[in-house]
């Protein structure tokens, strides 16, 4: 916070920061989740559609981002809502990134907890991950940002682990057929509405403007981020399928984590030990962000926005009250956790599809209506 | 900011150990890496035995526990011995064949769902008496589960060789069915004696130990065999190396081409090998015999209507599936099977055929 806003920590966000962020943003839930959902190989396909429909998502949020009024920030805001709708927007908001950030840190600590230490309660490790990512939060949201690269390194790796199982024999390509269905599953618009929240989390972005240092060519840096998220789902899936097949897979919990249990190296086995918790990076980064946003939004709430100061220690204090609340009463069998992440996909999912396109709608309608006086 | 980083250093450095309830501390626990699993008398009853491992001059020993399930025989042996039993080692199930003509899913479900035991878990069927057996070998090799666990790793090509990982995906595949590692007590001594077949969770047949390295080469997309014994023809081929294809269509149904190369290593009979018509005909024999065990094997499948080589996979085309939701195990039986053999032979004999 202290060298943040005099930009001393090495200045702002360069553009190409954006392919990283986004990228993290998208997979994290979803990258251990989604074979859960996506259960026949054509599903592939429908990996793609929605990626290109993300893809032009993206190209609106890049509009809003380019415009002046997301530079400004704050203010940049207040002109195109109107101050009182910002600071009425401001408490939804604070419900939303608690909720998101509730959702996703407790299905990690969940897995977490499964795997590695059964005996022990769900909880205990978010205390840890929660002084991490304060830790990180303290250091303000331009760092905060800059995080990703190390959140990316620390957690891309991951997928080259999968890369065996693309391989005969353990690979029975056959298993991928038939890659046309002759008869589309029921649960569709289900599928499709997680593979949307999938690929969820740039409309975050869209309140980050002012930290970019520039934004023009932004689009080519998102639109790239989308495509490795694709990809990385496209990975992901086609090797949980090809290790288990579409049956036996439906009927795991986290496949993915499963086929993390299978990999054996020569000299090295039980490679989960290392994988969860090196995926806990991205958590970190994820959970300092909400932090700093929250911290915002409670600050815009109080109608303190323009000081720019305090509210951090509120923030981290509530975020952590928040999560251990939720964990403890409403996540405490599979059932409901099986409801929360639908819910989050429906919560995130809409929030995706509205968010950039509101902001673009009103930037446009603020400069017409400009021209018109 | 100073402090939480000095608690997060003692917390790294001193482990969370305090955190957690369980106890791992090697001398404590009794980490066992081979089970055994009979029905135990009547009903649903089962019984687990293991080979307890030792801690310094200890002797090893074989217990056995009686029950349900299988967490209640690791509380038994617990609470019936000093030191707390643990399955994160586990590395070897065998199952007596009683057991496993009963179904084992309910026994594979357990450890499917206990993280600690890895998926790479090597499953067989034994056949006989194998708690005593290892009760008297542990008195004689002190490392016999060690040996045994060698000896899985050794072999991963050669004979059949399944972990729960394989047997689960076949299990639950509507184009496969399962199939372990058939092992006998004979006497002092442990022997291979073939493939045990399932009927889902059920051990249905086997495939006799003469006959095991024909199912291998239906089995895997490419195999090797030091050594196929042919008593029929008095040859033995040696360095065989096998790739496979099938191939299906609506008319013809499945088609089976089995490409095969090897040498002689030795042979009994009375054909001159060196002469070139009679090597010919040698190699037509070789390969008739060859065909005609495959399709006997394939003939007892259809009769059990038994996919354990996953044929049923290469019915499956990138437009097409034509069995869809498990039609392939009610139409299997009829479907006509061509096996094909492609046989290439060398090193026949001592003499090189002449013109």
């Amino acid at each position: 916070m202290r060298t943040e806003e005099r930009g001393a920590s090495g200045g702002l966000w360069p553009a190409s920061l954006g392919w990283l962020l986004v990228n993290r943003f998208q997979v994290a839930l979803y990258v251990l989740f989604l074979p859960d959902v996506l259960i026949h190989p054509y599903m592939i396909w429908i990996i793609l559609l929605v990626g290109v429909l993300s893809h032009f998502n993206l190209r609106i949020l890049s509009k809003w981002l380019q415009t002046e009024e997301a530079r400004l920030g704050y203010e940049g805001f207040v002109r195109v809502l109107g101050g009182r709708a910002v600071r009425l927007l401001a408490v939804p908001a604070a419900v939303v990134i608690l909720l998101e950030s509730s959702i996703l840190t407790l299905d990690y600590l969940e897995v977490s907890h499964h795997i590695l230490f059964p005996s022990v309660s769900k909880l205990t490790l978010l205390p840890l991950l929660w002084l991490a990512s304060v830790y990180l939060a303290s250091q303000g949201m331009i760092l905060t940002g800059r995080f990703v690269i190390i959140a990316f390194i620390g957690s891309f790796w991951i997928m080259t682990l999968f890369l065996q199982f693309f391989f005969p024999p353990a690979a029975d390509y056959a298993m991928l057929l038939p890659l046309v269905p002759q008869k589309w599953d029921d649960n569709i618009p289900y599928i499709l509405l997680t593979l949307w929240a999938a690929m969820a989390g740039p409309q975050y972005l869209a309140f980050t403007g002012s930290r970019f240092a520039s934004t023009s060519g932004m689009f080519r840096w998102l639109a790239l981020g989308n495509a490795l998220s694709v990809l990385e789902y496209v990975v992901f899936f086609l090797a949980v399928t090809l290790a288990f097949g579409p049956e036996y897979m439906r009927k795991l919990d986290y496949p993915v984590v499963q086929l993390v249990r299978y990999i054996e190296l020569p000299f090295f086995e039980r490679l989960e030990t290392i994988v969860v918790p090196f995926h806990m990076i991205v958590y970190i980064f994820l959970d300092a962000f909400f932090i700093l946003f929250l911290r915002d939004v409670l600050r815009i709430a109080a109608g303190n926005a323009g000081k720019a100061k305090g509210f951090f220690g509120l923030a981290a204090v509530l975020w952590l009250v928040f999560v251990y609340l939720f964990g403890k009463y409403f996540w405490a069998s599979e059932t409901r956790h099986l409801f929360w992440i639908h819910f989050n996909s429906w919560l995130t999912g809409a929030a995706y599809a509205l968010v950039p396109s509101f902001l673009a709608l009103a930037a446009l309608w603020r400069k017409r209506k400009r021209k018109r006086s | 900011m100073r402090f939480i980083i000095a608690l997060g250093l003692t917390l790294m450095l001193a482990g969370c150990s305090w955190l957690d309830p369980a106890t791992n501390v090697l001398e404590e626990i009794s980490p066992t890496i081979l089970l055994y699993l009979d029905a135990g008398g009547s009903g649903e009853e089962a019984e687990s035995t293991i080979v307890l491992p030792a801690v310094k001059n200890e002797k090893k020993q074989v217990l056995t526990a009686r029950g349900w399930s299988l967490k209640e025989h690791r509380q038994k042996l617990t609470f019936g011995h000093s030191r707390e039993f643990k399955s994160g080692q586990l590395r070897m199930l065998f199952f007596s064949e009683e057991l496993a003509r009963r179904g084992i899913i309910r026994h594979l479900n357990t450890m499917l769902l206990d993280q600690e035991i890895s998926n790479r878990l090597y499953m067989a069927v034994v056949r006989g008496d194998f708690a005593g057996f290892l009760r008297e070998q542990i008195l004689l090799q002190k490392n016999y589960d060690r040996i045994l666990y060698k000896m899985f790793r050794h072999y991963e090509n050669m004979m059949t060789v399944q972990n729960l990982h394989m047997f689960l995906k076949d299990y639950y595949s509507s184009y496969a069915d399962p199939n372990l590692p058939l092992f006998a007590v004979r006497g002092d001594q442990l022997v291979y004696t073939g493939t045990a077949l399932f009927r889902d969770d059920r051990m249905v047949a086997d495939v006799p130990a003469e006959m095991d390295c024909f199912f291998q080469m239906v089995d895997s997309e490419h195999g090797s065999f030091p050594t196929v014994p042919m008593p029929g023809l008095e040859v033995v081929l040696g360095k065989v190396t096998t790739s496979r294809e099938i191939s299906y269509d609506d008319k013809r149904g499945v088609v089976i081409t089995l490409h095969v190369e090897g040498q002689v290593d030795e042979y009994a009979g009375d054909k001159n090998l060196g002469d070139r018509r009679e090597a010919e005909q040698f190699i037509r024999d070789v390969k008739e015999e060859l065909e005609e065990r495959v399709r006997g094997l394939i003939r007892s499948w259809q009769k059990l209507s038994i996919d354990p080589a996953r044929i049923g996979l290469s019915t499956l085309t990138p437009f097409r599936e034509r069995f869809p939701g498990g039609e392939w195990r009610r139409r299997w039986p009829e479907i006509p099977v061509t096996v094909r053999v492609d046989l290439g032979l060398t090193n026949l004999g001592m003499i090189k055929p002449v013109d």
